[in-house]
């Protein structure tokens, strides 16, 4: 099955709206990867709306962006690892923002405790592989018992 | 006396629960790298403002047995994302010491301080979640976590607005103002608001709480710019303008550019500057009476928050936001 690129261009789309423009965060659909088109694909599997998809792509966006931009720290260039704390701390925040105004905060409780051991996870200096797939299932359970 | 014992608040408790939260995360091994910096930082004190501030809101709201629960779970959680902002920032600032003790990042590196303070978030707010996901809460119980988790996002835009005008002396008051309440007054606004509603206080009196802290953070900020222009921050090892020779544009800052003198000064100093260059400029903002404007504006904020404490005054508890208020200005 192709991969509905519309489906991640409109959740682009309407995440740009949400990000101010203090920050200078750009996102860009182009830079979807393998992970990103398997959760599109996992969305399509659930009978929930394209706005509700939108949200839950949107949360899966922001947090996985969050987690790049911490785990990618240049630490010999002063300004680039300022850049990347704060987009990282930003784009946390900005998940719970988006979730709790597109009432999927249920998202935000089930995917806590995954979203803390992944950061000690990162501290330990794991590879973020495990992490993905392990998020992904997150989510796969998330979508079984409340789109199901 | 002190604060806490004025605002009959137990400190212990606070730092106890505090230390539960790490010490009770079963993801944690008891001999964790992350564990021993948490709790390191909680052993070093601090003034628990934010906390306290949390408190004092619920004393506006229905009595009943949300203390433990909800009420503490929001200090705890709102100190934790204070503490962990404070340890980002430390390393955006490149600072080797807080309140005399090496930073976090200064004690290990990087790399651990970005994700020790990462995982105090997360790991707050899973524990503030603890009651929180039951499935049969209102919209306004649920949401109250994530809500308060979101408020990040206001203190990086602070940071944001500071890290962009560095050196900027033509920034306007507007932006100034703009930055310092999101990166100071917003914090302790929501912690006021967050206690009211974790005990069910009537909305009205939540946003007036809410107003009140927001004037109180903005008298705070703004006398610590000031402060920063004093003598006496050369006996804790802080030089005097410390702020300026950082590039951080504050009140007294943007009063002095309105003289065409000082102005023309101030607009030749850069990162490079000298020291010397510094110390003479700052002397003549301490001259000027730009430090004592700023004084002043602290001051109507100030009297702000006094006048929203009096419209509260049908509440006992209005007495505790007078006490903040003298304890902010003393």
């Amino acid at each position: 099955m192709a991969t509905d690129m519309k489906l991640l261009y409109d959740t682009i789309s309407m995440l740009r709206h949400h990000i101010e423009s203090d920050t200078a965060i750009t996102l860009d659909a182009e830079d979807a990867d393998e992970w990103m088109k398997d959760m599109i694909k996992l969305l399509h599997m659930y009978n929930i709306t394209a706005s509700r998809k939108m949200t839950l792509l949107g949360c899966y966006v922001l947090l996985r962006l969050a987690v790049r931009k911490h785990r990618e720290l240049a630490l010999h260039d002063n300004a680039a690892l300022t850049r990347s704390i704060l987009e990282g701390d930003y784009l946390f925040g900005l998940y719970y923002r988006f979730g709790v105004q597109r009432k999927e905060w249920k998202l935000l409780y089930h995917l806590a405790p995954f979203y803390k051991k992944m950061q000690i996870s990162l501290h330990e200096d794991k590879p973020l592989q495990p992490m993905l797939t392990e998020l992904r299932e997150e989510l796969h359970t998330y979508l079984e018992k409340h789109c199901a | 006396m002190k604060l806490d014992e004025a605002l009959h608040i137990d400190l212990g408790e606070i730092d106890h629960t505090l230390r539960t939260i790490v010490e009770s995360d079963p993801s944690l091994s008891h001999d964790s790298d992350i564990r021993k910096h948490v709790l390191r930082l909680i052993a070093a004190g601090g003034k628990r403002l934010r906390p306290m501030m949390v408190i004092v809101g619920s004393r506006f709201g229905k009595p009943g047995p949300h203390y433990k629960n909800s009420v503490l779970r929001a200090a705890a959680l709102l100190e934790y994302v204070h503490t962990a902002s404070l340890i980002h920032d430390d390393i955006i600032d490149q600072s080797e010491l807080r309140r005399g003790v090496p930073t976090l990042h200064a004690a290990t590196d990087v790399r651990s301080a970005v994700f020790t303070a990462n995982y105090m978030m997360a790991r707050a707010i899973e524990w503030a979640s603890a009651d929180a996901s039951d499935e049969d809460q209102s919209e306004m119980a649920a949401t109250r976590i994530p809500a308060l988790a979101s408020i990040v996002t206001e203190l990086c835009l602070g940071e944001y607005g500071q890290l962009r005008d560095r050196f900027n002396f033509k920034l306007s008051i507007e932006a100034y103002m703009d930055k310092t309440r999101r990166k100071t007054a917003l914090l302790m606004a929501h912690c006021l608001r967050a206690g009211a509603e974790a005990t069910y206080a009537n909305p009205y009196i939540g946003d007036k709480l809410f107003a009140f802290g927001e004037a109180l953070g903005m008298a705070f900020q703004i006398r610590d710019d000031v402060l920063d222009f004093a003598e006496s921050n050369l006996a804790i090892g802080k030089p005097t303008g410390a702020d300026l020779r950082n590039g951080i544009i504050t009140l007294p800052v943007l009063y002095a550019m309105e003289d065409p003198n000082l102005a023309s000064k101030l607009l030749l100093l850069s990162q490079q500057s000298s020291e010397s260059d510094m110390d003479e400029v700052i002397q003549l903002i301490k001259e000027s009476g730009a430090v004592d404007r700023a004084s002043s504006i602290a001051d109507t904020f100030t009297l702000q928050a006094r006048e929203l404490a009096v419209c509260l005054r049908d509440y006992p508890a209005s007495q505790d936001l007078l006490r903040l208020t003298d304890y902010f200005t003393a």
